[in-house]
């Protein structure tokens, strides 16, 4: 496990590369991780997952966007844009770092929509996993004003607070990053540039059917499968735990080695 | 302001961003060091912990945020040692690390709940700490504190039903379990649903030591000159609910001007929100600069 910054001297990426002690395949990882609390609650099950790939032999870089995490930047200037430039940033770091060809991304959730983005344009990617992937942003930001309210409500009952508009969950959203979220659709997106796309969703809900419906037109080969129940990695009891989603990290280590 | 990744001792190495200030380095100024929250990675809840050092650092601070042995990045280590020997012996071996590497001598520790009692305890066995930052740390319950709790369920009237209601049934020989509304057990110091898990099998439970402890180990610190910052939370009102109760759980104790005490009553545990976040950071920055200034410049010829 070798941690280390890269990037722009002026806004540098932290990020963790998680290296295959010996015999390493001939493509790396790079896993996206998804945005605000739901970052901090993934970091676990995220380092996990890369080391779960260097058993396997891959080169992992797990990494955070900027302005988030040990990055440079406040999340008050965070973008959507500047974050799949981050991802491509990554991208090319590892393939720099370990001479490999081809690489394969793993985004969870937000993460998901910039691992999208991020290949469009480049003739490296092997695979896509969409892990949880956010289909509309504008559900999205539904979601995280409701899971807001009713955390502090949970909180402090006694108290009173104020709609959440230009924050989530203890992480600011600017009137930029709320409107590129209010224009995301994931279907309606230019095709991804992978060989191989795969859909995991944790349910089955409208965004989920509608997605999957435009996946066979996306890739060469595409899947989609809803993962088993089993700990939900997305609470708040979560970002308190050592307890990681196994199931959902060992069917991704699977999908990758597949051909 | 400049950051590198710090790693501390053999693999398993302790990991974590080392943040330092644009030109020449105060010497005389302590390293803040901010510790693990809990199992929550070394960027804090909402990232406070990388404004924070980042803050400090733009003040002048050297600044120090890492991971716990089995917390975020770091590896747990395979020993016998219970969570708090541990956590105090990796808080202890990046203050060396930073001693031997950097040659600072004085250091500043900052926490937020298990973060707090682990710079306390570490603060009460070694003296190159010269200053804590207690978040959410120990609270001792006062009568002040018991006269607040209750007369504010008192002006609720659906809280007043529901002790007539418990007391009603209590007469007629049906206990309920406590909910909500009722105060926690006080015979136990720890505070209930703060457990992690760390290492596969073992859990953590939080647990306050007795009050003569604490005050005991805060007279050490006092006695050395290290400097005290202690805030608390709304979200704590299950064992704090006032400014002053902090010092009056400790009339023993003689602070002189060594202690600060911030109470921050509309905040939850985790200053969820961005205004009580802001109001918080601020408050530390003040303190720290405050507590720790510049070194006067030695006057020439």
């Amino acid at each position: 496990m070798i941690p280390f910054h890269f990037g722009s001297s002026e806004a540098p990426l932290f990020g963790v590369h998680h290296a295959p002690a010996r015999g390493a395949r001939d493509q790396g990882v790079v896993i996206v991780p998804p945005m605000g609390q739901e970052a901090l609650r993934a970091h676990r099950a995220l380092r996990q997952l890369g080391i779960a790939l260097a058993r396997e032999r891959y080169h992992a870089l797990v990494f955070d966007l900027g302005c988030t995490g040990d990055s440079a930047g406040d999340f008050e200037d965070a973008s959507l844009a500047g974050w799949v430039n981050d991802v491509r940033t990554a991208a090319d770091e590892l393939r720099d770092r370990t001479g490999l060809a081809r690489i394969s991304f793993v985004g969870l959730r937000l993460g998901a929509v910039h691992a999208w983005r991020a290949s469009v344009g480049r003739r490296d990617v092997d695979k896509i996993v969409l892990w949880e992937p956010i289909v509309h942003g504008g559900a999205y930001l539904a979601d995280l004003a409701r899971r807001h309210d009713d955390f502090l409500r949970a909180e402090m009952p006694d108290k009173s607070h104020a709609p959440a508009r230009d924050e989530a969950l203890g992480f600011p959203i600017s009137a930029s990053l709320r409107a590129e979220l209010m224009s995301l659709d994931l279907t309606k997106e230019p095709k991804p540039a992978a060989r191989s796309l795969v859909a995991l969703h944790a349910r089955q809900g409208e965004d989920e059917r509608r997605l999957d419906a435009a996946l066979p037109e996306l890739a060469a080969r595409t899947r989609s499968l809803v993962l088993e129940p089993e700990r939900d990695w997305n609470s708040e009891e979560a970002v308190n735990s050592s307890l990681v989603p196994a199931a959902a990290i060992a069917t991704i280590v699977g999908l990758l080695g597949e051909r | 302001m400049r950051e590198k990744v710090l790693l501390v001792g053999e693999a398993p190495a302790l990991v974590g961003i080392l943040t330092e200030p644009e030109g020449e380095l105060d010497p005389s100024r302590p390293v803040l060091i901010v510790l693990n929250s809990g199992l929550v990675p070394r960027v804090g809840p909402y990232r406070a912990t990388v404004k924070l050092t980042r803050r400090a650092a733009r003040a002048g601070f050297v600044a120090v945020r890492f991971d716990l042995s089995g917390v975020g990045d770091s590896d747990a280590r395979r020993d016998h040692a219970s969570f708090e020997e541990r956590w105090i012996a990796d808080t202890r071996a990046v203050m060396d690390h930073l001693e031997k590497a950097r040659g600072a001598t004085r250091f500043v520790l900052m926490g937020l709940c298990s973060g707090a009692d682990n710079s306390f305890q570490t603060a009460s066995r070694d003296a190159r700490v010269a200053g804590v930052v207690l978040i959410d740390g120990y609270a001792y319950k006062t009568p002040g504190y018991h006269a607040r709790y209750y007369a504010k369920r008192l002006r609720d009237p659906q809280t007043v039903l529901r002790f007539a209601q418990r007391a009603a049934k209590k007469l007629a020989g049906r206990v309920l379990p406590s909910r909500g509304g009722a105060e926690p057990d006080e015979a136990s110091g720890s505070e209930p649903g703060e457990a992690a898990e760390p290492g596969a099998g073992a859990q953590y439970v939080r647990e306050f030591p007795p009050r003569e402890e604490a005050a005991r180990e805060l007279r050490t610190m006092l006695a050395r000159g290290a400097k005290l910052c202690v805030v608390h939370s709304g979200g704590m009102e299950i064992y704090y609910n006032h400014a002053s109760q902090f010092r009056d759980a400790f009339r023993d104790v003689d602070f002189g001007d060594a202690l600060s005490v911030h109470y921050f009553e509309d905040a939850d545990h985790t200053f969820t929100e961005l205004r009580q976040q802001r109001a918080l950071h601020e408050a530390i920055a003040a303190w720290l600069v405050q507590s720790f200034p510049r070194a006067r410049p030695t006057p020439r010829g």
